[in-house]
């Protein structure tokens, strides 16, 4: 008996489509069960698992187990999950449905063995996930809704393109294997169109332009995927690609400097999420076993407290209905909860012990060091600094604990489920942070580092300690204010007005004329199929509508064409 | 009786001494006729299903004669993948219509169910029996067999339905002297009825005059059944005017049949070098049939009426599967058999849907449609929106694999113009259907019939209103259960595609292609 | 904060500080443990440099007001 595999992604995507039909009623708790009956299929799949399908040409592998890809998808299924109960509260299909679909498609390039599967999954997910930053509504959203799929469409053709390069060479076939850049031109242009999605400056800005401008649910499944497949791809494809390691440190650097300076709550962890992505990046970069594993462990883990973090904003946004630090203030009073799990998030990714962070960022940061990779071991570990120093403490202060509420700032009550899923989410990052065996017992590689040292306990502790303190005899500096501060959008933004006078206009114009020429045409083409028969009776007068009864042949006539025919088909026969 | 070694026969025995005993039985009891005949049809699809794992298993063609004649005295009945895969379609279809027919029966047709389902009974035997045989008068037999109750079933429609049957009695009268003509021809040279016997016979007088005027007279005789362009003048209105089951059985079946008799005929008794290489016949087929893509496209956007579009949408769904059989190559082959499979199916839930309109709007006129029927009857909707995404090609639908087969056949043959041919009448094919989507999804109510509303009152109180004053009113079950599955088989057979042409279409495919 | 928090934090860093040199038992091979309380000017100069680049370095060139891309 053939077993029957399926892969995970197509329960999600069954879920997508379902759900318009549901009632209302049952369309959260929907949600939450495709997300959970995934997650338990990939938990219970054995490695090596492999559906393939043949298609003309192609053998698609449409899904693979092994390691690597097990652990990403247990973590994408388990978030999709925690974001369902997030976001029980949503009504809205539209952005069920996207997210499902988006979640689909991030299983699916997980699992996919061939790269033409892997590519119409990462399509997926680039449409899907736009429409989370859309239904936002508003017209901030709107333009960098915009924005960001134009983004992802040319990360996306440029992977294609570099797919079509790659198989167009000697030697080469479409499972996803190790690439080299050396073989071809390709190969390049897929790393360029994967490292986009990973959001590595100069082609980030999509993500702190997008992020923050996405709904309250639709942020959280944002945080979560785009960025982490990209990982997943590149830590399947590139590992041990030297130049992912100098990108990788830059990014934790860039990262943490914007977010210092910037002001709307989730525009900063849009850009920590950048800052996070470089440590996942160097450690692919890094390409030894150790490295590998801190990268998917710190992928993993990264998932489960963004997400917290996201969580924790998205109540924020919600209950107060803003999201910038000059406009609010000292809401620890009205929501200890949320403040509470939002802290646990904060401890992970800036290291505490007994937290996720310090089980998974650290190893990333050893195997550094391992590699002897001195320095991108110490710009690492500034960047944990400036880590604590932007969501640890700045975001949290200025949020909850300084200064009063502003008097006119209204603050709701979050619904509950808001309140469940982040307290699922923060349970695991306490939990991986206190056992952590059962987060490394997934890793592709068998994992033979302790993080529970002396020596890891007393750098970490006398780094916060004292970084706690600079922050603040030094808060004042650090108070936000309400400028924007330029990314390299601006290289795409600002010529925006002029390009739209000079070029883009003139070119709708012509297009105008275009384009009323052919509704010219498509009319008298609409009043040719309202009649075809016309062309070959010419009526003088009455109506020249198609009606049956009037264009009928007659039997005579049929018969004649069956003899015509046979005396045609006679000659030529007897002929030639 | 030993069942297995029997299989073949079966069928068409069973059909026909069901269609006989039906008028006896339900003499007193009428409602056992329906009974009956889904009973037989049931157990027709039964037997296909185990026919078609039969010949999966052995692998090779299965003779089976007749009262133990051998032939060619005898006449003998072949097993072979793509006999057994037409029948297990047709059965299949005509099964799913008749459960659907009882509801419909009774709306159009009152007190005419036993004479009906007997002659469906007949019908389904003639059809039955064309498909097995191997001989080429007793195709002949079970043609006029078929064509005589097609009559019947065609003429009990509304008022035009008796010109309708008159007209397609005398074309397809001439249909079957002329394929009649074309066996007497070959029988005259060749000495044997036997398809088989023929086929070995034949490469021996190729260049014979006879045997190229029986080639013709064949062709001509199918083309019209199948309704080949220019030789489809009957169909429009057969379809159009008889009752809505009689269209939905006929309509996936009746063309589908005469294709499958012509790709015997070409490819198994002629042999694909005399009816491509030796003469162009092919190659006209394939002239014709794009023409007739083209043609039936264009005429169904001028339609006003479902089932006429249904019915010029047929002329230009067969024109596919004349464009594969003309097309001699494997693609074309595997597209155009594929074809019948799906064309069978999608005719057939489309022409259900239209059943269930008659019988709740009480008209199939696609102008009267409006947005009301999007709550009224969403079921039908929903399968006719897929019937009609899969008519125009798009994936995962079955449709969009057997064009897929199709194209790449005309560009193995290095014909462009096919090509675009087939990509032109997707382009026709998305006009006339999306247009009655678009009136049923998206046009407001009223918005024709009623003058006193203006332009900008479709706000909501009033669009409400008329929403919440729309009820569902879908068909029984009874009449739903095959539309959907129908539709949903759509979906399965698209996906499934490759099973199928794997697992049996590639085996069609005769040696030399 | 309250005087209580601080002396938590002063306790944990004494606490540090003798865990760091009762720890090291000739394992340390990188340059930075070799530094006595090397991860206090670490933590204590990085934060250091890192606001005051953000904010006084970086934030007057790229920082402009909040409808800067609006036409």
């Amino acid at each position: 008996m053939i077993e029957l595999i399926i892969p995970p992604a197509f329960i999600l995507l069954a879920g997508a489509l379902m759900l318009p039909v549901l009632p209302q009623k049952t369309r959260s708790y929907a949600f939450i069960f495709f997300s959970l009956a995934s997650l338990i299929l990939i938990l219970t799949m054995k490695d090596g698992a492999i559906l393939t399908v043949s298609t003309m040409n192609y053998q698609l592998i449409i899904l693979k187990m092994d390691a690597l890809s097990r652990v990403f998808g247990i973590i994408f299924a388990f978030i999709a999950t925690a974001g369902g109960i997030y976001s029980f509260h949503i009504k809205e299909t539209g952005q069920q449905c996207a997210a499902l679909l988006y979640a689909g498609g991030a299983l699916g390039v997980t699992f996919a063995g061939d790269f033409f599967t892997l590519f119409i999954f990462w399509e997926i997910m680039a449409v899907s996930s736009t429409y989370l930053i859309w239904s936002r509504g508003t017209s901030e959203s709107q333009k960098a809704g915009l924005r960001y799929l134009l983004f992802h469409v040319l990360g996306g053709g440029l992977l294609f393109a570099g797919i079509l390069l790659y198989l167009s060479g000697p030697g080469a076939n479409i499972m996803v294997t190790q690439l080299k850049p050396e073989m071809g031109p390709g190969v390049w242009l897929m790393l360029l169109g994967i490292i986009i999605n990973a959001a590595v400056p100069p082609f980030h800005a999509w993500l702190s332009d997008a992020y923050p401008e996405a709904t309250v649910t639709g942020a959280v499944f944002l945080s979560a995927f785009t960025t982490k497949t990209a990982v997943y791809v590149l830590a399947r494809v590139f590992p041990g690609l030297e130049i992912l390691l100098i990108l990788g440190t830059v990014m934790t650097i860039y990262g943490v400097v914007y977010a210092l300076l910037e002001n709307d709550i989730r525009r900063i962890l849009a850009y920590h999420i950048i800052s996070q992505v470089g440590y996942m990046l160097a450690g692919v970069g890094i390409g030894t076993a150790m490295a590998i594993n801190g990268a998917v462990s710190h992928a993993f883990s990264h998932i489960l407290y963004k997400a917290l973090l996201f969580m924790g904003a998205g109540v924020v946004l919600h209950t107060t209905g803003k999201s910038t630090l000059t406009e609010i203030g000292g809401l620890r009073k009205e929501q200890p909860l949320t403040f509470w799990l939002y802290m646990i998030a904060a401890f992970s990714i800036s290291g505490f012990p007994l937290f996720n962070g310090f089980i998974s960022k650290s190893m990333t940061v050893a195997a550094a060091g391992e590699a002897h990779h001195e320095w991108a071991m110490l710009l690492m570990t500034l960047a944990a600094v400036g880590t604590f120093l932007g969501v640890g403490l700045k975001l949290p202060y200025f949020t909850w604990l300084a200064k009063d509420k502003p008097a006119d700032l209204k603050v709701e009550n979050p619904p509950i489920n808001m309140h469940i899923g982040m307290i699922i989410v923060a349970f695991f990052c306490i939990f991986h942070g206190l056992y952590p065996k059962h987060l490394y017992q997934w890793l592709p590689f068998p994992v033979e580092w302790n993080p529970f040292t002396l020596h890891h306990f007393v750098e970490t502790v006398q780094i916060l300690v004292f970084t706690f303190i600079v922050f603040w005899l030094m808060r004042g500096i650090i108070t936000p204010n309400t400028k924007i501060a330029l990314d390299v959008d601006w290289f795409y933004r600002r010529p925006a007005k002029f390009t739209r006078k000079y070029i883009v206009d003139p070119w709708d114009k012509s297009f105008d004329v275009i384009e009323a020429q052919f509704y010219k045409l498509a009319g008298i083409l609409a009043e040719f199929g309202k009649n075809p028969l016309l062309i070959m009776t010419k009526d003088k007068k009455g109506d020249t509508a198609y009606s049956p009864d009037r264009y009928r042949p007659a039997t005579q006539t049929l018969i004649l064409t069956v003899l015509g025919l046979f005396i045609i088909l006679a000659i030529i026969g007897l002929v030639f | 009786m030993n069942l297995t070694n029997n299989s073949p026969v079966l069928i068409p025995l069973l059909f026909l001494s069901t269609g006989i005993m039906t008028p006896v039985l339900a003499m007193k009891k009428e409602w056992l006729a329906r009974w009956i005949a889904l009973g037989a049809s049931a157990a027709s699809v039964a037997l296909s299903i185990f026919n078609l794992i039969r010949v999966i298993n052995v692998g090779k063609p299965i003779h089976y004669k007749l009262g133990n004649w051998n032939p060619s005295l005898g006449i003998e009945y072949v097993l072979d993948h793509l006999s057994a895969f037409v029948i297990l379609v047709i059965n299949a279809i005509a099964f799913l219509v008749l459960i659907y027919a009882k509801k419909s029966i009774e709306s159009e047709l009152p007190g005419k169910e036993v004479p009906y389902y007997a002659s469906v009974l007949l019908m389904l035997c003639g059809f039955n029996g064309m498909m097995i045989t191997g001989d080429l008068f007793n195709l002949y037999v079970f043609l006029e067999i078929c064509s005589l109750t097609l009559y019947g079933l065609i003429a009990v429609g509304e008022k035009k339905s008796s010109m309708a049957a008159f007209t397609y009695l005398i074309m397809g009268t001439i249909a079957g002297c002329f394929y009649l003509l074309g066996v007497g021809f070959l029988y005259i040279k060749t000495g044997s009825l036997n398809m088989a016997d023929v086929r070995a016979i034949l490469p021996f007088m190729l260049d014979q005059p006879a045997v190229v005027i029986g080639l013709c007279f064949m062709t001509l005789g199918l083309g019209i059944k199948m309704a080949l362009f220019p030789l489809h003048g009957w169909l429009p209105d057969a379809y159009t005017y008889a009752p809505s089951v009689s269209s939905a059985l006929i309509a996936p079946t009746g063309t589908k049949v005469a294709s499958y008799v012509l790709i015997r005929i070409f490819y198994f008794v002629f042999g694909i070098t005399f009816v491509s290489k030796t003469l162009p016949v092919a190659d006209i087929i394939s002239w014709l049939a794009v023409v007739g893509i083209i043609y039936g496209s264009i005429m169904a956007i001028a339609q006003k009426e479902l089932k006429r579009m249904l019915a010029y949408s047929t002329v230009a769904q067969v024109g596919y599967i004349g464009l594969g059989i003309g097309l001699a190559n494997p693609f074309g082959l595997i597209g155009a058999v594929l074809h019948i499979l799906n064309h069978a199916v999608m005719k057939a839930c489309l022409f259900l849907v239209s059943g269930n309109f008659r019988l709740k709007l009480g008209h199939s006129n696609i102008f009267k449609l409006d947005n009301t029927i999007r709550k009224k009857m969403p079921w039908t909707m929903a399968a006719f929106t897929i019937a009609a995404l899969s008519m125009v090609g798009l994936p995962p639908m079955a449709g969009f694999f057997s064009k897929w087969y199709l194209a790449l056949g005309t560009i193995e043959k290095g014909n462009w113009l096919f090509l675009a041919a087939i990509l032109v009448s997707t382009l026709l094919n998305a006009v006339y259907f999306f247009r009655i989507l678009e009136k049923v999804y998206m046009k407001p109510i009223d918005s024709q019939s009623s003058n006193t509303h203006e332009q900008g009152t479709y706000h909501d109180h009033s669009v409400k209103e008329n929403e919440e004053t729309v009820k569902r009113d879908e068909v029984s079950p009874s009449m739903l259960f095959p539309t959907l599955t129908l539709a949903a088989a759509l979906v399965v057979l698209g996906i499934l595609n490759a099973i199928i042409v794997d697992g049996v279409i590639k085996y069609i495919i005769p040696k030399g292609l | 904060m309250k005087l209580w928090h601080w002396i938590i934090l002063g306790l944990v860093t004494v606490a540090s500080i003798v865990a760091e040199f009762a720890g090291q038992h000739g394992e340390v091979s990188h340059l930075p443990f070799k530094i006595p309380l090397f991860w206090i000017w670490f933590g204590a100069g990085g934060s250091v440099v890192l606001i005051l680049f953000g904010k006084k370095l970086f934030g007057p060139i790229v920082e402009k007001k909040e409808d800067y891309y609006n036409d």
